[in-house]
C-alpha cells in the first residue's frame, strides 16, 4: 500500500498488516561470528552479525536497507547425544546459521527442565536467536572446513577406507606373530625368560600418528 | 490559529471531536475547519506537523484539550452548502506511534527501566506517569521494529493487569486499577458543569457529559456529585466535543469507580 494512499481497499490493509508482521517475525538467517566466549560453560556463545540487511519504509515512505542489530551473547549449538559430541570452537569471521526460537528459551537454555518456562511472552524474536556452525557461501574454501575438529566419545568407530583401523592414544599394543617367534628364539638361545602374555605397552603420547586434543 | 480571532487566530470555523481510551491504540480527533483556504491546508498534510485543540469554558479557561499529528491520508475536503469544509484526523502521539522505531542490542541483564528508556529516546515519546513491574532480561535485551511493539511486548511482560497508553504525547504506564496522580475535576449539578444525569453502564461503571473541561483525561479520577449517583471514578474514556460557531463545548467520559 503506497504510504500516500488515501483510498486502500480492505485487501491493501490485510496486506500491510501482514507484511508488517512478518517484518518482526524471525525464523532463519545467515551470519557471521564477532565474538565466541566458551567461559567454561556447557554451552558457548557468540555475538553475531547478521549477513543480511533488512528493509524498512520511511515515514516519507521511501523503502530504505539497513543494517540489522547485533545479536549478542547466542547459545552456540553442537551435536550432542550422550557422552557423545562434535565440538569446534568458531572464531571472528566465521560463518553460522541463526535459528530464531518461537517462543523465549532462555530459561530452557540455562536450566534444561523436561518442560520450561517461557520469561516472556515473545515469539519469533531475533533475543531467541541460537547459533549453529554452518558454513553458508561459495566464500568459505573447502580446506578451511576440515581443520581443527574434535570428536569426543567413550567409543568412536571411523568410517572404512583411509580411516580404517585407526587407533587412539594410549591403545595396548599387542606382539604380533613375528615378534612372537622371534621373542622364542631368544629365550632358547640366551635363556631370558619370556615376555609374560599380554600387551606389551601402549601407544606413545609422541605419536606423530595419533593425536589427542 | 484558525480558531478565536480574540486570541490571535482567523476566526474561522472550528469544530471537532476526541477520542481517548485506557488502551495502547493513540487517541484521535477529528478536525472540520470550514472555508480554509487551499495554501493552509497543506499543513494538515505532514505528519511531523503537530496540530493543537484549545478550548474551554470561560470559568476553567481555555487550555490544551488535544494535540498530535495528521494522520496520512485522512484528509478530505468537501462542499457543504456554501462552504468547503477541510476534515482531517489527528493522533496523540501518531507520528511516534506510527513510524517510531527502537533498534537496540543489549548485552547481559537488562531491565525494563533501560529498555523503557531506549524506547523513549529513539520514538521521541515522552515519560508520563509510569509504575513499572521488575522484568529483567537475563541474558539479552534484542529488539527490530516498531517502538509500540516494543512497548506492547515490555508491557505484556510485566502482566496482565498492567496497560500503556499515550496521553499528550506522553507513554503512561500503570495498573489498569491504578489512577495518574493528578487531580481532576469534580462535575455536580450544583456547579452547573454536570450535563444531565450520569447513566450506570455494564461493569460497574457509569457515563456522564459534562461542559468541557480540559483537565479531564484518561487516567485521571474525577468525581461525580448527582441526586443518584456520586463518588469518585477513574477516566477510562474522554471523548471532548467542540464547535467554536455553536458555543457547543462538552466532555462525555465513561468512568470506574475508585475507591480513593
Amino acid at each position: 500500500m503506497p504510504h500516500s494512499d488515501a483510498d486502500p481497499t480492505l485487501v491493501d490493509v490485510i496486506d500491510e498488516g501482514i507484511l508488517g508482521r512478518l517484518a518482526t517475525l524471525g525464523t532463519m538467517t545467515i551470519g557471521k561470528v564477532l565474538a565466541f566466549r566458551e567461559s567454561g560453560e556447557a554451552i558457548p556463545r557468540a555475538d553475531i552479525r547478521i549477513a543480511v540487511r533488512a528493509r524498512r519504509r520511511t515515514e516519507e515512505g521511501v523503502w530504505e536497507e539497513y543494517e540489522q542489530v547485533v545479536l549478542p551473547d547466542l547459545p552456540v549449538m553442537y551435536p550432542k547425544v550422550g557422552a557423545a559430541s562434535v565440538y569446534f570452537p568458531l572464531a571472528a569471521g566465521d560463518e553460522v546459521l541463526i535459528l530464531f526460537a518461537e517462543r523465549d528459551i532462555e530459561t530452557a537454555v540455562e536450566e534444561g527442565a523436561d518442560i520450561n518456562r517461557a520469561n516472556t511472552a515473545r515469539r519469533h524474536s531475533l533475543a531467541d536467536g541460537v547459533v549453529l556452525p554452518f558454513s553458508w557461501s561459495q566464500s568459505v574454501p573447502a580446506s578451511a572446513r576440515d581443520t581443527g575438529y574434535v570428536i569426543e566419545s567413550d567409543l568412536i568407530k571411523l568410517g572404512e577406507g583411509a580411516t580404517a583401523g585407526a587407533a587412539r592414544l594410549n591403545d595396548d599394543v599387542s606382539p604380533n606373530a613375528a615378534f612372537t617367534v622371534w621373542t622364542d628364539a631368544v629365550t632358547v638361545a640366551t635363556g631370558v625368560a619370556s615376555l609374560p602374555a599380554g600387551a606389551i605397552g601402549d601407544i606413545s603420547t609422541a605419536s606423530s600418528k595419533v593425536q589427542v586434543e | 490559529m484558525f480558531g478565536n480571532p480574540d486570541g490571535g487566530g482567523l476566526g474561522l470555523h472550528v469544530a471537532f471531536t476526541t477520542r481517548a481510551g485506557d488502551q495502547s491504540r493513540p487517541a484521535e480527533c477529528q478536525v472540520s475547519v470550514y472555508n480554509l483556504s487551499p495554501e493552509s491546508v497543506g499543513v494538515f498534510t505532514k505528519t511531523t506537523n503537530l496540530v493543537t485543540i484549545r478550548a474551554g469554558h470561560a470559568s476553567g479557561g481555555v487550555r490544551q484539550v488535544f494535540s498530535g499529528n495528521p494522520v496520512a491520508g485522512t484528509l478530505v475536503r468537501h462542499k457543504q452548502g456554501g462552504d468547503v469544509v477541510t476534515k482531517v484526523t489527528i493522533r496523540d502521539g501518531g507520528r511516534a506511534y506510527d513510524f517510531g522505531r527502537l533498534e537496540v542490542s543489549l548485552s547481559g541483564k537488562t531491565t525494563e527501566r533501560e529498555v523503557l528508556n531506549h524506547i523513549l529516546a529513539q520514538s521521541g515519546l515522552g515519560e508520563g506517569h509510569v509504575e513499572l513491574t521488575s522484568v529483567t532480561f537475563p541474558r539479552r535485551y534484542v529488539f527490530s521494529g516498531t517502538a509500540r511493539r516494543a512497548l506492547d511486548e515490555l508491557v505484556d511482560a510485566m502482566g496482565p493487569s498492567v496497560a500503556w497508553f499515550i496521553r499528550d504525547g506522553n507513554v503512561h504506564i500503570l495498573d489498569k486499577a491504578s489512577k495518574t496522580p493528578e487531580e481532576g475535576p469534580v462535575f455536580s449539578s450544583d456547579l452547573g458543569n454536570l450535563v444531565g444525569s450520569p447513566e450506570p453502564v455494564e461493569g460497574g461503571g457509569i457515563r456522564f457529559k459534562g461542559l468541557l473541561d480540559p483537565s479531564v483525561r484518561v487516567g485521571k479520577v474525577v468525581k461525580v456529585e448527582s441526586k443518584y449517583i456520586t463518588g469518585w471514578f477513574k477516566v477510562v474514556e474522554a471523548a471532548f466535543a467542540g464547535d467554536n460557531f455553536s458555543s457547543s463545548f462538552y466532555v462525555n467520559v465513561k468512568g470506574v469507580a475508585y475507591a480513593t
